[in-house]
């Protein structure tokens, strides 16, 4: 049973099938055996949220769920996030409030950003807070995420009615 | 495991190794894969030898042998051959003694040789030759390999070998007597490779590191195999191109159904001409704006040439993207096809351009693209009142360059979005330029990176898969690679133009007073460089002689065979050869020594040359003053190293089968494009005093890197190992035209040596003020240091930390450009010598030998190599190279087992040796040297063959059957 | 690679995962949310053999109010939804309250409840809560189950009484009486990170304001988590107040706890936090029980 086992997963809205051992992470399957580079693997132990994506519209770290259980899943990573021509209000507001400098945590924070305004559009700097309690930014300092969530979460809702 | 997969178990480098290959994959595809980029891609046809490797200790040709095949097997890689770094003897012989040019094929070359060595360790010139000839190399003409190997088997032997490196002599001031080193004079008969000559005039400046002969800085990477070539990375996720090419010399696409090649698994995107737009453009890489006509369009609903664009592909694997190609359904509507271009221009031809939108076409209805003329002095008046008229019908083949790496290029977008073009190119900013508009994106969306070239010759100062290639990215958004086969290398790509010359000179008082020349140009299917060669052939054809009554007239012409473009020689090469017989056949209808002949007429120092003005290159030119020339050192000294008179007279008393002969021409070129082309080099001051030279000059494995390095060196008083040179980058060094017109030494070079004085003056205040010193003027920078006045030093390497870190604190840099009113000619006297089989017509050259005048010489052994290999592809389009169609257009020798280049084994005595001039406009006086060396070989080799034969050859090449046929002739 | 081959089973039944126990011994491990586990692996501190992942069974996520009262939670329920779980919140609001200190949301979304029990991390805040709670735990493997009380259920750090063809599979918390308050109250170096020491308390007043019962449980300070039995001794039938609560606290730093040096905290100070801890848990929890019902 450690030999390679098939898997489809749905990954932003694609269909992958392949075979993994049992021991690849997902965050591993992700980069490597997808070439889905939008998940950075910063600390592979639970702790700094860059490796962050939405499984089954929750948000989860990759570095701590297996390839083989998202078989029959439903993956969304960074890279799915913005079109060609257009990036997501997130992504857009993350540009515009230099909520990112080096930008290797910023695929983690949209992809629990990403649920956390779907089940809250209109947050306060506090729940934004807590939100993103999880990701780890040496950057930053937070300051201009909290305002680029909340400056997308007015887009967005915006965009919603 | 998919069936046509298979585990194999192979020892690769004394390695054992399992690769998981297709079962109909190449050895050569399955090492490639497996990164053992040393193994290149030649032709795929086992012609070329670039993919020879070791099995079980014998040279073969990996790209013949299925991967399946050498299972159990163990074989070796040029990585197999050093360790660590460390370089085998071999390599270490190749790298000293300038073995090594474009690079491609050193690990054949290599491997080769240690297969010979490891059998016989004191080869001769002959076995050596024999166990090089399965490998072709075009850059080398093979005279440094066979040398490298003689060493290495020396070195292996135990025996000391001395420092590899040219002979120096002071030039005599009369060169009418000159003692040469024994071995020059070729009594022996032999052709064993001698060191490049170098005569320095007296009162030349003396330089340090300019006129040596260093090492090439690319040399070791080179003979190391390493991955530095364009086909030598792999992208994550990348596409393989494929080109759909036409099968008809001239039809119409009524219709093309791409809808199976689509649906096939693992393709990717399929274009044709209904998926892009229709952009007009030429391919010629060239200054802006390019010369007219914009004649064609990325994908076209109509086909010209045989192996003319039809579709593109990328898919997963090359094997799919080529069964892509055969699924696309295309409707033909045959159209008839000429090929000749004087039945080109005749009424009721087909017209090969009858779209509407081609602007700049002369007379499309007559298939003539251009027409030129030019005219200087009283052309008529001078005919009427000279002595004698000669006139003479003088033809030159279509000849292909065969680098020995093909067209490669590897697109992809950036994280930015924006477009990399890792090319194999001589122009890359050209081709960043010329792309823009063709995919729809600004310039500076776009990046161009040419890394190691494997050869160009001209052919890749074209832009001929970069727009494909980037339209297949654009569609994808994944890398794509594509490549061009051997066949499409003949076919698809660019080849010398094809001509026709018809002089017409008048001699009064043995002085030629006036000459004309009709020429036809065969630009093939498309304009391309059509314009810029034969204005370039007119101008150096009738510059050489230099009549001041002159009257140039020609038609270039298109025709259903593949596009003419650059090509080493570039026009000079055809018009000269045409002159230059022409000149040997005056001086024998007059009974005049055709050397002293020759003296009297060509173009002396002072003298204006009188179409410089009329013919630029494509535009309006200046006017030029002849400043600096060696061509009668050259000539007595060629005189005396191949016993000239000796042996013409000699050769009177010959009778039997087979002739000897000895012939002799004269030729100049040019030193890059006057007022156009424009260069530009970056220094950049390190912490350790080294410096980083950032040129957008292309060395395409001309040794460009390491000249420019030199002259930057001497400037700064440092080696050359201080430099890091960098070529070249559209992002990040300065513009450069690129590689092309013989301009890199002479301009290029002048914005290096501009660039390196600037930074000089800047270590020196830098010096100044730690020294405490008031004028910098008063300091000597040399060996590293700058040394005041009273003695005292400071070494680069303070200089540059205390610019760096702790006052007066600056990065000292400096970036200059570079342009030329003037393109200064070399002058050279070129020497053949030729054996006549009077029976079976083969002519066989013995010996080569070219004295050149390129003014200083930056690097005599590099200088040698481009003059060795431009006499070898010379002796091609001399006797053997000519691209064949039938009456259709079909190509009849597309293979390089058809189409023939020479080899080790059938390349003659290959000799160099340079009289150094100082010409005032070039970098230390250089002038150039790239395309010179091509220009003289099929004058002197008609002349010689004249000398054995008494016939005139005028068309080439000389082929037995054309050889056989002129002495019929001459019996009747 | 990061971690070690390992064989994997993804049952779809419980039937089916504890035949795969039985048959693994023990080689195999139960595979809950995996965040613990998994980061153990990624570090080869843990290198089981064998993985019986129960993420695939779909009857071990839930919550129920059984009849006899309190609670009944399925091993494999997310900590996120018992999180955000109203009839938790009512039932059981100590949990909630605990909730938010369990590392991150992304990692309560995967985590569970029972495997955070099961894990039995002495630092782990479900292991106490669960003891605070005095819950009840259903424990199957093959042809057989059994219940065990809490109170049996910690044999030391990471080990309790299941064996290897043993699963846990609901967690029961038993009715809490009318005027009961709880409190958790934690402190760590920062949020979501190791807990340095923790107390829940469970506080039931009598209608004469007495204590009718009590539970403070320690965490951080021992193999496992810890029942004060000195708080139970000197407050149940009593009249609360701070005095007793910081005789209570004096009492259970200095002789019911074992705390270790670790990089996450001294001994010294986790004593010193568990005695501040106690009095204002405590203090917390009958403010709210005091609330209840008047």
């Amino acid at each position: 049973m450690n030999t390679p086992i098939n898997i489809k997963v749905k990954v932003n809205g694609k269909e992958y099938k392949r075979a993994v051992e049992p021991r690849l992470l997902l965050s591993d399957f992700l980069r490597h055996d997808l070439e889905l580079t939008g998940t950075h693997v910063g600390c592979e132990h639970g702790m700094c949220g860059a490796c962050t994506v939405i499984m089954d519209g929750v948000s989860v770290r990759s570095c701590l769920i297996f390839a083989v259980q998202a078989d029959g899943h439903e993956i969304e990573t960074a890279d799915g996030l913005g079109t060609e021509d257009a990036l997501h209000p997130l992504q857009q507001a993350f540009m515009e409030e230099h909520a990112l400098q080096c930008g290797f945590c910023t695929p983690g924070f949209l992809m629990t950003i990403i649920p956390f305004l779907r089940e809250n559009p209109n947050p306060t700097d506090e729940e934004i807070r807590t939100a993103i309690d999880g990701n780890l930014c040496r950057c930053t300092g937070y300051e201009n995420i909290v305002k680029a969530v909340k400056k997308a979460s007015v887009k967005m809702a915006g965009k919603a009615k | 495991m998919p069936n046509d997969k298979k585990e194999i178990n192979v020892i690769i480098n004394n390695q054992q190794r399992t690769l998981l290959v297709d079962t109909k994959e190449s050895l050569l595809q399955a090492l490639r894969d497996s990164m053992y980029f040393s193994v290149k891609y030649g032709c795929g046809d086992g012609d070329c030898g670039a993919c020879t490797v070791l099995m079980n200790g014998k040279p073969v040709r990996s790209c013949q042998i299925k991967a399946v095949d050498a299972a159990g097997k163990a074989i070796i890689t040029l990585e197999g051959l050093s360790q660590n770094g460390d370089m085998h003897p071999i390599q270490v012989a190749f790298v000293e003694t300038g073995a090594i040019q474009c690079g491609y094929c050193s690990p054949a070359l290599i491997l080769s040789a240690k297969a010979l060595l490891d059998q016989n360790t004191d080869p001769t010139d002959a076995e050596i030759r024999k166990a090089l000839n399965p490998v072709l190399c075009r850059c080398t003409g093979y005279v440094r390999g066979v040398d490298a190997i003689r060493r290495a088997a020396a070195v292996l032997r135990g025996e000391k070998v001395k420092a590899y490196t040219h002979i120096d002599l002071a030039l005599p001031d009369d060169t009418g007597k000159i003692e040469l080193p024994e071995a020059f004079y070729r009594k022996d008969g032999s052709r064993n490779p001698l060191p490049p000559l170098v005569f320095t005039p007296r009162e030349m400046q003396k330089t340090l590191v300019v006129g040596k002969s260093e090492v090439k800085v690319d040399a070791r990477k080179l003979a190391l195999g390493r991955p530095v070539f364009t086909d030598d990375i792999r992208p994550e996720g990348m596409l393989y191109g494929a080109l759909l090419t036409s099968p008809h010399a001239h039809a119409r696409i009524r219709s093309i159904d791409a809808s199976k090649a689509r649906a096939l698994p693992g393709v990717h995107a399929v274009l044709t001409h209904q998926d892009l737009p229709r952009i007009k453009y030429a391919t010629g890489g060239q200054s802006h704006p390019q010369p007219m006509p914009y004649d064609q369009v990325c994908l076209d609903d109509k086909v010209r040439h045989v192996g003319d664009r039809v579709a593109v592909v990328a898919a997963d694997t090359q094997a799919i993207a080529n069964k892509a190609l055969e699924l696309i359904d295309v409707d033909y509507e045959v159209l008839p096809a000429v090929v000749d271009m004087e039945d080109a221009m005749k009424a009721g031809a087909p017209i090969i351009h009858d779209e509407k939108d081609t602007e700049g076409i002369q007379d499309a209805s007559r298939n003539i693209v251009h027409h030129i003329e030019a005219e200087i002095g009283d052309i008529n008046k001078a005919f009427a009142e000279a002595d004698h008229v000669f006139e003479g019908e003088y033809r030159t083949p279509k000849q292909q360059h065969t680098h020995m790496e093909p067209h490669v290029c590897i697109t992809y977008l950036d994280a930015d979005d924006r477009l990399i073009v890792r090319t194999s190119t001589q122009v890359p900013f050209h081709v960043r330029r010329m792309l823009a508009p063709l995919i729809n994106m600004p310039v500076k969306n776009i990046r161009v990176i040419k890394p190691r070239i494997g050869g160009g010759f001209g052919n890749k100062q074209e832009m001929l898969l970069e727009d494909l290639c980037a339209h297949l990215t654009l569609a994808t958004k994944r890398p794509v690679r594509m490549e061009y086969t051997r066949t499409q290398e003949f076919i698809s790509s660019r080849s010398r133009h094809a001509n026709i010359m018809r002089y017409k000179v008048g001699v009064k008082d043995e002085i030629v007073t006036a000459a004309s020349l009709y020429l036809i140009g065969d630009t093939g299917a498309y304009g391309s460089h059509g314009l810029t060669v034969n204005m370039v052939g007119g101008f150096k054809g009738l510059t050489l002689y230099n009549p001041p009554n002159a009257r140039f007239i020609c038609d270039v012409v298109y025709t259903n065979t593949p596009p003419a473009g650059a090509f080493r020689g570039y026009g000079a090469m055809q018009c000269q050869y045409g002159m230059e017989v022409m000149m040997g056949e005056i001086a024998d209808r007059l009974g005049l020594d055709v050397v002293e002949f020759k003296r009297k007429n060509w173009l002396k120092v002072g003298e204006t040359m009188y179409l410089s003005q009329q013919l630029g290159e494509g535009r309006e030119g200046t006017k030029q003053v002849l400043q600096s020339s060696g061509m009668a050192q050259c000539v007595d000294i060629g005189l005396q190293a191949t016993r000239f008179y000796d042996k013409r007279a000699e050769y009177k008393k010959q009778d039997g089968r087979y002739r000897k002969g000895i012939g002799m021409a004269v030729v100049i070129h040019g030193s890059g494009i006057a007022n156009l082309d424009m260069a530009a080099a970056t220094l950049k001051m390190n912490d350790d005093g080294s410096f980083n030279l950032l040129i957008g000059a292309t060395d395409l494995g001309t040794g460009s890197d390491t000249i420019l390095a030199q002259l930057a060196a001497e400037v700064l008083g440092v080696p050359l190992e201080d430099m890091v040179v960098y070529s070249s980058d559209t992002d990040f060094t300065p513009f450069d035209k690129g590689a092309y017109a013989s301009s890199t030494t002479y301009v290029s070079g002048g914005a290096v040596r501009k660039a390196a004085l600037e930074t000089k003056r800047q270590v020196l205040e830098q010096a100044a003020i730690m020294l405490g010193v008031s004028d910098s003027e008063s300091l000597i920078l040399k060996d590293r240091q700058v040394i005041a006045p009273d003695g005292r030093k400071v070494t680069m390497a303070e200089i540059a930390l205390s610019s760096l870190h702790q006052q007066n604190q600056h990065q000292i840099m400096a970036t200059a450009s570079h342009i030329s009113p003037v393109s200064p000619p070399p002058t050279a006297a070129q020497f053949s010598e030729v054996v006549v089989d009077t029976q079976t017509g083969v002519v066989e050259v013995e010996r080569l030998l070219m004295v050149v005048d390129c003014g200083r010489v930056i690097n005599p052994l590099t200088a040698a190599g481009q003059v060795e290999g431009g006499m070898s592809q010379a002796l091609g389009f001399t006797l053997t190279e000519e691209m064949l169609f039938d009456q259709n257009g079909q190509p009849l020798n597309a293979s390089l087992s058809q189409y023939k280049i020479p080899r080790a084994s059938n390349s003659p005595a290959t000799d160099v040796i340079f009289v150094q001039t100082d010409e005032p406009t070039g970098p230390f006086g250089a002038k150039s040297v790239a395309e010179i060396s091509i220009d003289g070989v099929a004058p002197a080799t008609a002349s010689a063959i004249h000398n054995a034969t008494g016939v005139w050859m005028r068309e080439l090449p000389y082929t037995p059957k054309r050889v056989i046929t002129a002495l019929g002739q001459n019996k009747k | 690679m990061k971690p070690a081959a390992f064989d994997y089973y993804a049952p779809a039944s419980v039937e089916e995962a504890l035949d795969q126990l039985a048959e693994l011994g023990y080689n195999g491990k139960v595979l809950a949310g995996g965040q613990s586990l998994i980061p153990a692996m990624n570090f080869r501190m843990a290198r089981p053999a064998a993985l019986v992942d129960l993420n695939n069974i779909k009857d071990l996520g839930y919550i129920k109010e059984p009849g006899e009262g309190g609670l009944a939670i399925g091993t494999m329920t997310r900590d996120s939804v018992v999180e955000h779980s109203k009839v938790v919140m009512d039932k059981a609001p100590l949990v909630v309250e605990a909730m938010p200190f369990i590392g991150h949301s992304q990692i309560r979304n995967r985590g569970t409840f029972g495997g955070a029990i099961a894990h039995a991390d002495p630092a782990g805040q479900l292991p106490g809560i669960a003891l605070a709670m005095r819950a009840r735990l259903h424990i199957l493997k093959k042809g057989s189950d059994r219940w065990e009380s809490i109170d049996d259920f910690f044999l030391g750090p990471f080990m309790t009484v299941i064996e290897p063809d043993e699963m846990l599979a609901e967690v029961v918390l038993p009715p809490l009486p009318e005027k009961t308050g709880t409190s958790y109250k934690q402190v760590s170096r920062q949020h979501g990170s190791t807990t340095q020491a923790a107390i829940a308390s469970v506080v039931s007043l009598d209608d004469k304001g007495k204590v009718a019962s009590l539970r403070v449980v320690m965490m951080s300070v021992g193999a496992t988590p810890l029942v004060s039995s000195a708080a139970e001794e000197m407050l149940v039938g009593q009249e609360p107040s701070e005095a007793a609560f910081r005789e209570i606290a004096t009492k259970a730093s200095e002789t019911e706890i074992d705390p270790s040096t670790d990089m996450h905290a001294t001994a010294e100070y986790r004593r010193h936090a568990t005695h501040e801890l106690i009095i204002q848990s405590l203090t917390c929890a009958l403010e709210r029980a005091k609330g209840k019902g008047g």
